[in-house]
């Protein structure tokens, strides 16, 4: 009986103590976001961007798993022949999401960060991309640009006067993010 | 012999909570569990249906593309054709036979890149709105050479016609060169204006 006495209290315990340690997780919710390509021509320079990704992150205790995606479709240039004609060549139909997958550190104090990016099928990895990260209250608001080649995506490069874009493409990605306040990414309701 | 059972019993009690206690301690909380799992495209609010392939959409896209090619290609067309007949006119009271024959051929490849252009679809769906950019002047612009490319042979009929009745030309058949200018500039523009985008 004593000893059956002396469990229920050690269980107790351990389960308190695990309980506590899972409250101190966070989570992060996209609140903005701005992800902008930049393709070139010789004459001419398109930006293209989305402003309507949705985003997530957990933390455990040491690192933190984020997880981004919009839709390729969301992407507007100021020209909707222009876009029609991206849909086309990134297999937008078959494949409508673009996604980005970033582990760091729970301190965000990086200044390179690694992650991957699956775009028309494919899925690649990046490394030792600068990142501005910072913590205003409970917001972070992260900040990365990068390149990306569309020939490492299958993407069949469009043309402009017979002469096709560059191969590399800009990509700047503006977000903040909130911590643990679930309300607010939730959609808003419409107005009767 | 009831003693040694009573033992047994306790032992085995014994081990069973301190199974349960390890298990306990070294089994995460739900709460962390659920935390530190994988995040995927169902948490951040994505249906099923957002994820597979849209072959409407895709049907659409394939025979907008079909479609916007031979609108280009005729249109092209159309383009040499118009400056041929324009630097062919000659002497305005004495255009040559092959005018006429380069004016109805710019007549029919101009009404062919129309057909296919006004037929290429328009995904309202997921792209709506009205165009913009340089396909938004490209088609604004079909406003000056469309009335253009009707009055242009019709004034030229009136002209001719006058031209075989040895009578001078009078309003408004003598504005057939000018029409034609106008209907040239602007489709050059039209053409223009979507070559600097793709």
């Amino acid at each position: 009986m004593k000893y059956l006495q002396i469990f229920s209290v050690l269980f107790c315990l351990t389960t308190v103590t695990k309980t506590h340690c899972a409250d101190k997780s966070q989570t992060w919710l996209l609140e903005k976001s701005e992800i902008e390509y930049t393709v070139e021509f010789p004459l001419k320079t398109v930006k293209g961007n989305s402003k309507v990704a949705k985003g997530k992150g957990v933390c455990d205790e040491k690192t933190c798993h984020f997880l981004v995606a919009t839709q390729v479709v969301s992407f507007k240039s100021g020209d909707r022949n222009r876009d029609m004609h991206m849909l086309e060549v990134t297999k937008a139909t078959e494949y409508p999401l673009v996604t980005f997958e970033i582990d760091v550190g729970k301190t965000f104090n990086q200044k390179n960060i690694g992650f991957e990016i699956e775009f028309a099928s494919v899925k690649k990895s990046f490394s030792n991309v600068p990142v501005t990260i910072k913590i205003v209250g409970n917001q972070l608001k992260v900040n990365l640009e990068f390149d990306l080649l569309l020939s490492k995506f299958n993407v069949t490069r469009p043309t402009l006067l017979g002469i096709p874009v560059n191969d590399k493409v800009k990509m700047k990605i503006r977000s903040v993010w909130s911590t643990n306040n679930v309300a607010e990414n939730r959609p808003a309701k419409k107005k009767k | 012999m009831e003693n040694r059972i009573f033992q047994v019993k306790t032992q085995i009690l014994k081990i069973t909570i301190t199974t349960l206690l390890v298990m306990n301690m070294h089994t995460p909380a739900l709460a962390a569990d659920h935390q530190t799992k994988r995040i995927d495209l169902f948490d951040l609010g994505y249906k099923k249906s957002d994820l597979i392939p849209d072959k409407e959409f895709q049907r659409n896209l394939n025979q907008r593309r079909f479609y916007l090619e031979e609108h280009q290609n005729w249109g092209l067309v159309a383009l040499g054709l118009m400056a041929f007949a324009f630097t062919n006119a000659g002497n305005e009271k004495n255009p040559p036979i092959e005018h006429l024959i380069i004016g109805t051929a710019t007549t029919v490849a101009y009404g062919a890149s129309a057909y296919y252009g006004i037929k290429a679809p328009v995904w309202r769906k997921k792209n709506s709105g009205p165009a913009t950019g340089g396909s938004s002047l490209h088609r604004n612009l079909a406003w000056i050479h469309l009335p253009g490319m009707i009055l242009t042979p019709v004034l030229g009929y009136m002209a001719k016609k006058k031209r075989n009745k040895n009578e001078d030309l009078t309003s408004p058949e003598k504005y057939h060169q000018d029409v034609a200018a106008v209907t040239i500039a602007a489709f050059a523009i039209s053409v223009l204006s979507v070559s600097f985008e793709f």
